[in-house]
Order: C-alpha cells, then structure tokens, then sequence
C-alpha cells in the first residue's frame, strides 16, 4: 500500500519542485538553453531535410522528425544534451527497406517508415521497461564502426543519382553496386547545372566548416545554393533538360503544421508486410539506441551527468512509437546537435525542447521558402555529410589493434555494402561474438618457474626446461568449448623429468561440468605415466566443483591448496609439496642412493630435503606467524617447523624456528603479570609488535653448507646450531634444501650400525684367524709327530 | 557480542594422550632408534625405574651429547672416534630438560606462560601425580595465532599495509 502510493507522491512533488524552481530556472538557465536551442535548430533545418532525402521521404517529414520526435524524447529522456531526430544512418536503413517495399506492395515509402517508427519504439520501450539498457554495451566499437562507414559509402553513392542532377527515374534499390551500375548506365542524363550546383554546396560546406568552423556550413550552403538557384531561374521550365530539380517538385511544404496522421498500415494492417519489417524495425531500433546511448554516455562524460540509459530507451521509444502518428520517421540521437547542445552552453533538457519548438514555428512562418530548395544542393550537403561520417583516424587504429578488431570491422563493413543494412547490424553482432568465443576458447597456459628471490616468471612451455616439477599457470575462461583438448595441450608440459605437475588454477573463470572431466582425464593420463598431480589457487567456487564432482577425493585434500589473500601463497605451499612428492619418489627408487656404500659417508645433497619454507625479509612477524600457522594445520611440516628468511637476492639470511617465534610472540610482560587473562586481552599481547618486520628477529647466526659437504661437516654444523637442522645452500648463498633433525638421526643411526657391523666382522676374522692357526698348528704337529 | 571460541581453551582441550617414554636405564642407542623411527616428534619422557618422569630428552640434547667434544674430528672430516662408546650409555648420563606441567584446567594464558618459562617441545599435562598427556608447543602455537586473527578485518595478515 505504501508502494502503491509512493509513486504517485513522488511524481507529485516533482511536479511541485519543477514549478517551485520554475522561476529560478526562467532566471538563471533559460537564457542559455534557449540561445542553445537556436543553434540546434539553424543546423539542424537542413540536415532534417536532406537525411529525410537519404530516407527516400519527404524533405517536410525530416522536419516534423525534428519536432515531434525531439520534443518528446527531451520531455521523457535522461540526458539533458542529446538531441533526437533525424539520423543519417536510420535514414539509410529506411531507405533500405521501405524503397523496395514500397514498389511491392504499392504503398507509399511514408507509411512503410511510419510503420517502422512504430514497431521500433515499441521495441525500445520494452528494452527500456525490461531494464535492457546494458545490451547495447554487447555491440563492439568495431560494429559501430565498420556498420557507420558503410553506411557512409552507401549514402553518398545513392546520393549520386541527386548529386549528377539526373532527372530519369530510379529504380529503389539502395545495394551499392547496383546503385552504380544504374548511375553508371544512366550517366547521358547528368545534369552539369546540377552537378555545378551540388559541387558548390559541397564546397561551401567543406571551406565553411575548415576555415569558419562556428558559422552553420548546412544552412550558408543551402541559402546559396537556393538564392542561386531562384535569382538564376534554374528551376524553371524552360531550362528544359537542364532544370534543376527543387524540393518543391516533389511534395511542397505549405508551412501548416497539421502533421496528424494514422499510420496506413495501423488502420488496415497488411501482416504480410508487418512481418517482413518486424526484422528491419528490431535493426533500427537497435542501433537507435547503440546511436543515442553512446552520445549521451559520451556527451555525460563532458558534463559530469549521470545517464539513466533505460529511462533514456524510454524516451527513445515513445519519441519513435507517438512520433508515428505526426508522420514523423525512426529517429535517433544526433551527434552534430547533441555537441552543439553541449558547445552552445545548454544547460537542461529544455535546450533540444526548445529547438524543436523553434523548428515547429520555422515550418509555420518560413517552411514554405524551403521549396525552393535545389536537389542537387541536399545531394552536395549529404555527400560532405557522408565524408565526414567516415572517421579514418578511428578506424585505422581499430583495423591496427588486432586480427579480431579487423575481422568485425571489414566484416561488418563489408556486409553493410553487400548485403541489406538491417542484417549488417546483426553479422556484426555475430562476428564480435565469434571472435570473442575465439580468444576466449583457449585459457592461457604459460609454466611458471621461480626465480632466485622466491618471486615467479612466466615462461612459455617449451621454454621451461625440464624440471621434476612443472608448474603451470592456467588463466581465463574454462567453459566447455575452453576445455576441449586442453588436457592434451597440458601435456606438452611434460618433460623425461617431469615428476608432479601443479596446475595453478586462481585466474580461471566460468568453470563448469566439462572443466572437471577435463581434469579428472588429466588427472588419468598423469597417472598412466606415475605423475603426480597438484592443484593450487583453488578459489570457494572451485573448491564446491571439485568436491560435488569427486575429484577432491580422487586428487587427495594434501594435493590441494585453497587460495588465500596472498598472492602466490597457495602456490608456494604446493611447490613445497611437490618437491616433497619428488624427494619421497627418489628415495622409493633409488634405495641406494643415501649411502653410496658401507664405507662412504653420504653427501649433504642426499641428505637433505627440499620441503622448507623461504620467507622474503620484508614480511610482517604476523605473516609469517599466518605461514607456519598454515603450514602446521597442513599437517605437512616437520614436527619442527621453520622459517628461513631470504634477502632480495635469494641468499639465506637465517632460520627461524617455531620456538624462537613462539617466544617473540609470548614476550609482553602481560603473560606474566596477567595469568588470568582473558582471550581478548591475550589477543592484544600477541599482537604487540608483531607489524614488525620480520628481519628484527635475524641473527644470521645459523650454520650452512654445501651440497657436497660429507657428514662429519653435517654434524659439525649442526652441533653449531645447537643440535639444529642445518640448511644446504648453493655456491650464491641460495637454500636448496634441509638437512632435517631426523635425518641426522637416521645417518647416525646408519652409521652407528655400520660401526657395529664392522666390530662384528673383525671379531669374526680374528676367530676364524685364531681357528686357522691351531690347525696349522695340528698339521705341523702331526707333521712332527 | 559474539562468543571467543578461544574463551574455552583449556590444557584438556589440547591435549593428546599418547607421548614417548624411555626408561633411564636405557642406552643412549635405543633413544637413537626410537627418534630416527619417528616421524612426528623429536621429542621423548625419560622416566625412573617406576615410571616417575625424570625429564625430557629432545633430538637437540641427543646430538650435542653425541658430537660434544667431537668438534674438531668433525671439521677435519672424521666421525667422532668415542660416538659407539656414547652410544652404549644409560639415557641417564643426559642433562635432561626440565619438565614443565600443566593441570587438566590451566587455561591458555598460564599454558602459554608456562610454554614460555620451559624449552620444551611438549608440556606434561598431569592430574595430581598421573600423567594424562602431553599439549604440544605446535598446538599452543596454533591456539595463540588464531587469537590474533580473532580480532578482526583490520588485523588480519596479508592486507595492504
């Protein structure tokens, strides 16, 4: 109930704030919207009247379009500097349709437009009802592009009939090469006054708008080209074959302004008819909205207004659907108008109102006069209209930024000028859409290795190097058509030493069904050649796959390692992990390989292991006290858990072990003084000084050696370490392993055997010498004997 | 306000049953089989003849004693030359580590305090006289981090700083 009446409140006391401030507003801002407006309207008098000769209609319904179908869409719109009405493009789209049509079914091009202002506002209506406003952000720029510039090309070669002055009939089509076929066969009926004339407007207008870029170039032009045209007598009929065409021929504009109408084809619908243009409307009704949307967005970025886009489709669409009923065209906004709006210091939507109320009361006092207007003068303007719709500089940086921008981009262009401009808009749409399943088709794969100082680099597969362990980066889309063959294509990270493979899945998006068969047949093949596979960067959404599809269990929780706010953090522990699985395989396989034989003692490098953590010196205390804290949790660490802080150049700094951070943690007086003390104020103690940084605690004291050093140096460091591990670096200071207490333990153990071994066997040949000797003794005895 | 999970640590909570145990009079050598065979902890109780805990014996105390005055063998490449006759002594000519205790109910500051005052791996947590097990450093480690990341977004690790 609240609802139900809280709307009408609010449109109440909108009504009420606009005539509260309706005197401020005729104070401050009138001036300015409507000095605005006159501007709009000087220009867009003439281009109303030549877009409305691209549609193929009359000069006067360019005008009404201007009127009516501005008004309205100022009245309900958003956007207080875009201007609506004619549109060079949707007037090519007319034409398009309605010429050929119109020559079908013998009705008039008027009211097949009529019909299509009509469908195409309804269609814009529901877009903007629906909350559809963000579709539009689906059509490329490339789209817009290639379709405005074929739609360039089309106009100015259909312009060329009017351009030539030719007077013999045409025949409606509007496709590009029939159009110059027919130009072309026809060219015994050029005008050359005509053409003199159409030249000259199109000159006027390109010096007009290079050197005096604020005078209206349109309105000059055509003014010069109409007094011409009138002082010469031009238009009159006994010029014979070289009369100029003027727009009174055709249809005179009697300056009343009785533009009621009800669309034929409303009154006595031909269905038929209806369901061929549904297609054509849904085209231009589209791209009215790509066209305005953008303007406004464009123009908003200028004046710092927020656009409500699917108020804005409203607004488009009822300009469109009433506007069919004052014989008024599809309409769309305009980009010259809208920035003069702007430029011309409009302040509100009042600005483009006005300027249709100025263009309604030029059509009552001085329409008439516009019958004087040469054809061939509307032909030059548009012609100078269509070059400057073609933008090289944009479109060459679109055809240079990559082979997808350029495929949409001719392809588009391509199917405006060969197809019918309707279905140009919607090939675009497709190519965009095809391109982007394309780039999106394939994740990245790139193998990660780790530098010296701990940080990552990405290197392609086949510049890896073989390695036990491979770790690849997976990133971008990982839907079924991503996934297809991919297990395959991760196989080319597999060398002769490949050992485990970690797949770091962090960056992958819309991951469904067909990821995870994917990688549960990875997963196999893996396994076919005893590799063993890890998973990492595993985010919650991942994570509820991985489970409901079985994989979790198949992959076991150890190989998996859950993504963290840290970047690198998960990948580090299964790095760990990996060289673990490595180090664990090698001593499956090689028995041997720890003692070479009884007599040799063994070498720290088969000594030690490789699962340690490396921890860079310009950490938090508290992050490393998170690292061991994950690394305990896993149950992976030794019983002894330690840290080993590195500088920026990997070289080993010191150890820490959990003890030495345990007491760093516990060292605020509080935990003597406060026995009692609860968890929050615990809490508070434990984090005194831990955003120190963890290089505080270095005290570079900790024993090292090398690779090569035998036992006795093992043991001898690690006695230095106080009974400690001992870490095994290389020639640069880098750790590369751990020489761990129960290792120690285990070789001393082995040794101690040995020793005992070698006891037993000494005692064994000194008997079996002793037992030797009384024999001999017997024989010389005997011998004596 | 939202209940501390931690509000209800107690010794008891943490503590787990089983735990390593030598005799005194066992040799040294049967302390070095028992730890080499262990995978998750270094740590063993040293009890008397009636099962009253002596102390405890760690892979640290075991390895000094082992290389203690071996230093110089060591460096110049050779295994210490008495490391059989070490061997075969009772565990009790170790120095052995002062045991710390704990009560059933110690709560987490008095468990944290006490970890701190000892150098232990693990804390005997005793009723009376009886032995009911062991709370781990890794265990009270694990219980004071999670008190810090209790305490809120703004404290958590890893955040822009």
């Amino acid at each position: 109930m609240i609802a139900a009446t809280s709307k009408p409140v609010t449109i109440l006391k909108s009504i009420l704030g606009f005539l509260r401030s309706a005197p401020a507003y005729i104070r401050k801002d009138l001036k300015f919207d409507a000095s605005a407006a006159m501007t709009i309207a000087v220009l867009g008098i003439p281009q109303a009247m030549a877009f409305a000769s691209i549609a193929g209609l009359p000069p006067v319904t360019g005008l009404y379009t201007s009127i009516v179908s501005c008004i309205l869409a100022a009245l309900f719109g958003s956007s207080n500097h875009l201007v609506t009405g004619p549109s060079n493009v949707t007037c090519m789209m007319i034409f398009s349709v309605s010429a050929h049509l119109a020559v079908r079914y013998s009705i008039a091009p008027l009211e097949i437009a009529l019909l299509l202002a009509f469908l195409s506002g309804l269609m814009q209506i529901a877009f903007g009802l629906f909350k559809m406003g963000g579709t539009v952000k689906f059509i490329s720029n490339s789209v817009v592009m290639g379709f405005t510039t074929g739609a360039a090309i089309l106009i100015a070669t259909n312009q060329l009939w009017d351009f030539l002055g030719m007077r013999v009939a045409r025949s409606g089509s509007s496709q590009l090469f029939s159009t110059l076929g027919e130009t072309f066969l026809s060219w015994t009926s050029i005008n050359p006054l005509g053409l003199l004339i159409a030249g000259l407007t199109l000159m006027i207008v390109m010096v007009t708008k290079r050197r005096f870029p604020k005078l209206p170039a349109p309105l000059l032009a055509l003014l010069t080209a109409s007094l011409l045209v009138l002082i010469l007598g031009l238009s009159r009929d006994k010029m014979g074959d070289f009369r100029i065409v003027v727009v009174g021929d055709e249809s005179r504009i009697s300056g009343a302004l009785s533009i009621w109408h009800l669309p034929q084809l409303l009154r006595r619908p031909n269905w038929s008819l209806i369901s061929e243009v549904v297609t054509s409307a849904f085209s231009i009704g589209i791209l009215g909205l790509i066209q305005s949307a953008s303007i406004a967005r464009s123009l908003a970025t200028q004046s710092g207004q927020r656009i409500d886009f699917n108020r804005e489709f409203v607004a488009q669409g009822l300009a469109n659907t009433v506007g069919s009923f004052f014989q008024c065209f599809p309409s769309a906004g305009s980009f010259n108008r809208s920035a003069v709006c702007l430029q011309a210091g409009g302040k509100t939507r009042m600005a483009p109102l006005l300027s249709g109320v100025i263009t309604a009361a030029f059509l009552v006092w001085l329409g008439p006069l516009t019958n004087y207007v040469p054809k061939p003068a509307f032909a030059g303007l548009l012609m100078a209209t269509a070059y400057y719709m073609i933008d090289t500089k944009r479109f060459m940086m679109i055809w240079r930024t990559s082979k997808n921008s350029k495929l949409v981009l001719g392809g588009t262009l391509a199917a405006t000028l060969l197809f019918s401009l309707q279905n140009a808009v919607f090939i675009g749409v497709f190519l965009s859409v095809a391109t982007l399943l394309h780039v999106t088709g394939k994740p990245d794969l790139t193998q990660l290795m780790q530098r010296p100082d701990g940080g990552f680099e990405e290197v392609p597969f086949k510049k890896a190097g073989k390695y036990p362990v491979a770790l690849v980066n997976l990133e971008g889309d990982f839907y079924f058509a991503a996934v297809d063959d991919l297990d395959y294509e991760l196989m080319q990270c597999i060398t002769t030493e490949t050992r485990v493979v970690v797949l770091r899945m962090k960056r992958l998006r819309a991951i469904g069904s067909s990821a995870m068969t994917m990688l549960d047949h990875f997963h196999d093949l893996l396994e076919e050649k005893g590799i063993r596979l890890i998973v990492c960067g595993i985010e919650d959404e991942l994570r509820k796959l991985l489970t409901v599809s079985g994989l979790r269990e198949k992959l076991g929780e150890q190989n998996i390692f859950y993504a963290d706010n840290r970047i690198f953090q998960s990948t580090e522990l299964a790095l760990a992990r990996a060289r673990s699985l490595v180090a664990e395989g090698r001593r499956m396989h090689e028995p041997a390989k720890g003692v070479q034989s009884e007599n040799t003692l063994p070498l720290a490098a088969q000594l030690m292991n490789r699962r340690f953590l490396r921890f860079g010196m310009g950490h938090q205390i508290r992050e490393a006290l998170w690292l061991l804290t994950e690394m305990i949790k896993s149950g992976r660490g030794s019983p002894r858990p330690m840290l080993f802080l590195q500088d920026t150049e990997g070289r080993m700094a010191d150890g820490l072990s959990l003890r030495e951070f345990f007491n760093e943690l516990t060292r605020h007086p509080g935990f003597h003084s406060h026995p009692d003390a609860s968890t929050t104020e615990l809490a508070e103690y434990l984090r005194d000084g831990y955003t120190q940084p963890i290089n505080s605690l270095v005290e570079g004291v900790m024993q090292s050696v090398p690779g090569s050093a035998e036992l006795p140096a093992v043991l001898a460091a690690s006695a230095r370490n106080h009974g400690g591990p001992v870490p095994v670096l290389d020639e640069e200071g880098r750790m590369t392993g751990l020489i761990e207490h129960k290792q120690i333990l285990v070789e001393l153990l082995r040794y101690a055997h040995q020793q005992a071994a070698r006891a037993d066997s000494k005692a064994s040949n000194h008997t079996k010498s002793g037992d030797n000797d009384a024999n001999d003794r017997k024989k010389k005895g005997k011998a004596s004997v | 306000m939202k209940k501390n999970h931690t509000d209800s640590i107690r010794a008891r909570s943490l503590l787990h049953k089983k735990y390593l145990a030598i005799h005194a009079r066992q040799s040294i050598q049967d302390v070095l089989e028992l730890l080499a065979n262990q995978d998750e902890t270094l740590s063993i109780l040293v009890t008397d003849a009636d099962g009253k805990p002596l102390g405890c014996l760690n892979a640290e105390l075991l390895l000094l004693y082992l290389m203690d005055g071996s230093i110089d063998e060591l460096d110049s490449g050779e295994m210490p030359s008495g490391f059989a006759g070490k061997l075969s002594s009772p565990v009790a000519v170790l120095q052995l580590e002062k045991l710390v205790r704990l009560a059933p109910d110690d709560n987490l500051a008095i468990m944290l305090l006490r970890a701190r005052e000892g150098s232990s791996e693990w804390l005997l947590v005793c009723d009376g006289d009886r032995i009911i097990g062991q709370v781990t450093i890794n265990d009270l480690y694990l219980a004071a981090a999670s008190l810090t990341l209790a305490g809120g977004e703004a404290d958590l690790p890893f955040q822009k700083h």
